[in-house]
């Protein structure tokens, strides 16, 4: 029974680690595009003669999107760390899946 | 309208977006495609690309929030997405052959039964003595939160792992056949059929919906839907609108956001009635 609370303790531990590196990563992936979308907003609307604005809002799409599929990565990468190799191969799978997708999205 | 007033209309309702999007843990679609081609008089491709970079900020905005208060259950997320992108891709395939009409009227009476049975549930807070399944034991589909409405830690245990990844099988299948059904689906299926919290269903369906739509709003983006001047001020808006929704949801009660769901199952059900009669 003791050896069974201690892996539930170290399994709840493991997930609290996976989930604050996301999170971590999700508020900077949140902040950089955040950051650049408004700066690109602001040299267009201010009609600044820089030329970039445009730019910097794309920058800051691409970066948002690219941050839910850095997410899955980074939880991948931190599951097979901690051996757990089912979750690992599970977000793996998820990845596959997605960039599937992009492709026949793409393609048709 | 001034471009600067134009930026800031959409600003304020991408914000509504957000806020309603990340705390019934839906993409905003539903409030952003018919906002930007009625509102606004953009076409149907750019509200669509626009709500796709939408639905990930709504994700993006709201995670960190879910995350910390330990909300969102990553695991049964990654388990369930597997089925809803596999789904996807399977709706990808099959577009074109299976009748659009019979779809739409399938979806909405899928949704009526949601929008009912979240109805029946109302009063119910959190489930009791959920028996969790010997997939869910064995992939360890539980956790526990605090939360702030009750003032108690949850602990709780899903069950259903085989149906709900079907159902967010035909989730993703759905949402690439008709375009709708991304967190629409998945919360109620989390809700109603593995028993899960209803914060954790919409936290999770958050995270979910996030991932999914990265593959299509690439898909916008290579093909140049994606215009800067119009994804740009809904991406700010959804992002301060799903910062906002994700600290009130946690102050709310379950039994507020499954009445809060209701009537947007019905305006879908409806919505998707009226396309498949006038299909």
């Amino acid at each position: 029974m003791d050896s069974l609370h201690t892996h539930e303790h170290t399994v709840s531990q493991d997930v609290e680690r996976v989930e604050l590196a996301v999170a971590r990563l999700l508020r900077l992936g949140t902040a950089v595009s955040a950051a650049l979308i408004a700066a690109g907003l602001a040299v267009i609307l201010l009609q600044l003669p820089l030329g970039i604005g445009p730019h910097l809002v794309t920058a800051g799409i691409i970066a948002l999107v690219c941050t839910p599929l850095l997410r899955v990565a980074a939880a991948m990468v931190i599951y097979l760390r901690l051996g757990d190799v089912v979750y690992g191969l599970i977000s793996l799978a998820v990845l596959f899946f997605v960039f599937l997708g992009m492709l026949i999205g793409e393609s048709h | 309208m001034t471009p600067i007033a134009l930026t800031l209309a959409i600003l304020g309702m991408s914000l509504l977006a957000g806020l309603v999007g990340s705390m019934l843990g839906l993409g905003g679609g539903i409030i952003i495609v018919p906002a930007l081609t009625l509102l606004f008089g953009y076409d149907f491709r750019t509200a669509v690309a626009a709500s796709a970079v939408a639905i990930i900020a709504t994700s993006t905005g709201a995670a960190v929030a879910y995350l910390r208060d330990r909300i969102t259950n990553t695991r049964v997320g990654m388990f369930l997405e597997v089925g809803s992108t596999l789904g996807a891709l399977t709706g990808a395939f099959i577009a074109g052959y299976v009748p659009a009409r019979f779809l739409f009227l399938l979806f909405s009476v899928l949704m009526a039964y949601s929008a009912w049975t979240m109805f029946r549930a109302r009063k119910s807070e959190l489930r009791e003595g959920v028996v969790p399944d010997e997939l869910s034991r064995r992939l360890q589909l539980r956790g526990s939160y605090y939360d702030q409405a009750l003032g108690r830690t949850i602990s709780y245990h899903a069950t259903g792992a085989v149906p709900g990844l079907l159902l967010m099988y035909v989730s993703g299948a759905f949402a690439g056949l008709l375009g709708v059904g991304g967190g629409l689906f998945k919360v109620p299926a989390m809700d109603m059929v593995m028993k899960l919290p209803i914060k954790v269903s919409t936290a999770t369906s958050n995270f979910m919906i996030g991932v999914t739509a990265a593959a299509s709003a690439t898909v916008y983006f290579v093909r140049g839907d994606v215009q800067p001047l119009v994804a740009g001020p809904v991406v700010l808006g959804v992002l301060c609108g799903a910062l906002l929704g994700s600290r009130l949801m946690v102050r709310l009660k379950g039994a507020t956001l499954r009445l809060m769901f209701v009537p947007l199952l019905l305006y879908v059900a409806a919505q998707m009635a009226w396309k498949g009669v006038t299909y």
